[in-house]
């Protein structure tokens, strides 16, 4: 039963870190990044040519090594993403468009990465060695931590107050002195390493790594964004453990094998009962 | 999942789909014009996605037959022409590729798909344009139940199952069984339940069925009630990305008993370093045996080697090889080059040597052969005996 409850917080836990990520861009910037999942399947195939070319023979300690590898490649890709197809379609899109266009921007840039990756690593899956994956309970403990991280980073630093500023009112916060473009390129960079952590857990502790990885965890990480409430970085969480926990409940009835289904028809309740997510605030659009 | 994302995916991918078709008229062009001296074939492949390794594998296969019958002057005077067309072993795109391929590159055979779910999907506009569709490896039952106008040259899942079930109550005297399998996969689902029945008519007991979705990704929950349940053997008729979770996750949590697959586990996924050393003692069933003994396949297997850097071919490619070839050996003996004659051609077709083995192509349309059984030995996949039912 305990070990069951640590591998359902587990599972709740990855989905949650990179449902992190959704969430905070779409609070900056109303823009549902589908690249994200992409970021994460980058960073695991960065972690995983680290940990098997560069830190081969240094065990857990390689590992670690290879997290750091898989964020700073991740936090890269974020922010390069950011900077080369969504800023400038900020600066040039105009009325329903500007919405528009970078989501359709969004997708096609998670579909050219999975091309790259397909191309650049095929379709062949690569694994991180399980004997070095953390243990369960350490999933949890890690995930736990960086979210309070997160949290403190958002409620108690400038750049956290900035962050939030952007997110109201981005035009009141650039006459404040803020910058938006550099709290946003910040958003992403942190949504990123999340995302790498996430990745590297994932890898390390239940699936292989391969091009089409992201689309497996991002949906379910995206639909935790959306429940726990868009733009809420405690709604991401929340939604993340939630969608962990019922898909385990799920898996030890006799209907195991339509999880899907079942878990995502008790959320479209919750989404009833809550249209703005369980802790999502429903704003009226300013005009 | 969300719906709004996989839609407007999907719609991406047509239309980038669509780009391609536009710009690859020119191409096929090229052997289109010379229609007399060519005749064209196509293949529906699932190659890329999730499970591209199956595709490309049966493509490596049916490539290197090509090139043998070209290179040996074609068949009856004409060289042979294959549009291969990608189906991510998506249902949905196999439907649209083998109507693609009819419709608008005429071909006379469509070979495909590698799997059985695109396959069952294909059937039917095969059936109804009155094309034969001749499948490498997709092993389902329906993919040829009543079927006019679908050829297999593999044998079925009721023959693989029922040989997985004598070998485990006679090789392998296991008396409790457990199995786990993916739903929403029709070559899962199928297999694991010949599987049931069959053991259980030979006296054995399946004392647990796990049961996980397609797709997912923490199997940690099913392998440890199905070690609860501590089984002698575990049945698990599952694709090889599957297997990539079941095999380091059934390490970790310690569950000792041994796994027996099928043919779907013949493959690169399989071979990766970090799964095949979990796997080890594990059986499946295959459609081919590279090193069994007294096999006609040697020189295949050499030429797969000379040609793919000294890799041994994988089941998939034998079938792959072997359809083309029985697909020219049928055009060969048909009364004219129509896809009418061809179908009549393969429904006969009695002791076709392939590197599979030498088979009928019986009234099911399935071929006949006996079951080889691997068995996972020192990170390789070693012939272990023969299974006749």
């Amino acid at each position: 039963m305990i070990a069951w409850l640590l591998n359902a917080l587990a599972q709740g836990a990855m989905i949650a870190l990179v449902a992190l990520g959704y969430t905070m861009v779409y609070g900056v910037l109303r823009l549902i990044n589908f690249a994200h999942s992409e970021v994460l399947m980058m960073s695991a195939y960065a972690s995983v040519i680290a940990q098997t070319r560069l830190f081969a023979g240094f065990g857990r300690a390689g590992m670690v090594l290879s997290t750091l590898v898989a964020i700073v490649v991740a936090v890269a890709l974020g922010v390069t993403i950011e900077m080369v197809a969504y800023r400038p379609l900020r600066a040039r899109a105009k009325g329903a468009s500007a919405r528009v266009a970078p989501l359709v921007t969004a997708i096609s840039v998670s579909v050219l990465l999975q091309s790259v990756a397909q191309l650049a690593f095929t379709a062949t899956p690569r694994n991180l060695d399980r004997a070095l994956a953390p243990p369960m309970w350490s999933v949890i403990v890690i995930a736990a931590l960086v979210m309070v991280g997160l949290h403190a980073l958002v409620n108690l630093t400038w750049i956290g107050k900035a962050m939030r500023a952007v997110a109201v009112n981005a035009e009141a916060a650039r006459l404040m002195g803020i910058h938006p473009s550099r709290v946003i390129v910040f958003t992403f960079a942190v949504g990123s390493g999340l995302a790498a952590i996430g990745a590297v857990l994932y890898a390390g502790t239940q699936a292989p790594i391969e091009p089409t990885m992201g689309t497996a965890i991002g949906n379910l990480a995206f639909v935790a964004a959306v429940v726990g409430g868009i733009g809420s970085v405690q709604g991401a969480m929340l939604g993340g453990v939630l969608i962990g926990l019922l898909g385990e409940i799920v898996k030890r009835t006799s209907f195991s094998g339509m999880k899907d289904a079942i878990v995502f028809a008790l959320l479209v309740v919750v989404l009833l009962v809550k249209p703005a997510g369980l802790l999502g605030q429903a704003r009226a659009e300013k005009v | 999942m969300s719906s709004a994302r996989i839609s407007r995916r999907g719609f991406l991918g047509s239309a980038a789909l669509g780009g391609v078709a536009l710009a690859a008229p020119s191409a096929l062009l090229g052997c289109k014009k010379g229609g007399s001296d060519t005749i064209q074939l196509g293949a529906i492949l699932g190659l890329s996605g999730e499970d591209a390794s199956l595709g490309n594998e049966s493509k490596d296969g049916i490539s290197m037959a090509l090139d043998e019958i070209n290179a040996a002057g074609g068949v009856r005077g004409k060289k042979i022409a294959i549009a291969f067309e990608d189906t991510k072993l998506d249902p949905q795109l196999a439907s649209e590729k083998i109507q693609k391929l009819i419709d608008r590159d005429k071909c006379l055979v469509v070979l495909g798909d590698a799997g059985s779910t695109p396959t069952l999907s294909a059937r039917n506009y095969a059936e109804k344009a009155k094309v034969p569709l001749v499948t490498p490896s997709a092993t389902n039952v329906e993919v040829t139940k009543d079927a006019k106008w679908v050829f297999r040259v593999c044998f079925t899942d009721a023959t693989q199952g029922a040989a997985a079930a004598k070998f485990a109550r006679e090789g392998l005297k296991a008396d409790k069984a457990a199995i786990i399998y993916a739903t929403g996969n029709k070559y899962s689902e199928g297999l694991q339940a010949i599987f049931k029945r069959e053991f259980e008519a030979r006296g054995g007991k399946v004392v647990k069925i796990a049961t996980y979705q397609m797709g997912e990704t923490n199997i940690v929950s099913f392998l440890t009630e199905i070690k609860d349940a501590d089984p002698q053997f575990i049945f698990a008729p599952v694709y090889p990305s599957d297997l990539s979770k079941i095999g380091p996750t059934k390490q970790q949590i310690g569950l000792k008993a041994p796994l027996m697959g099928t043919d779907g586990w013949d493959g690169p996924a399989t071979r990766q370093k970090g799964v095949i050393e979990t796997l080890e003692g594990s059986y499946f069933t295959n459609l081919f045996a590279a090193d069994q003994p007294g096999s006609k396949a040697k020189d295949f297997v050499e030429a797969h080697k000379k040609r793919f850097g000294g890799r041994v071919p994988s089941s998939l490619t034998a079938c792959g090889y072997d359809a083309l070839k029985l697909v020219v050996d049928a055009i060969s003996r048909a009364k004219e080059i129509t896809p009418d004659a061809i179908r009549d051609a393969l429904e006969a077709t009695k002791g076709f040597s392939g590197v599979t083995g030498t088979f009928d192509i019986d009234a099911g349309h399935n071929a006949t052969k006996p079951v080889p059984v691997m068995k996972i030995t020192a990170g390789d996949f070693k012939y272990d005996s023969m299974v006749t039912l």
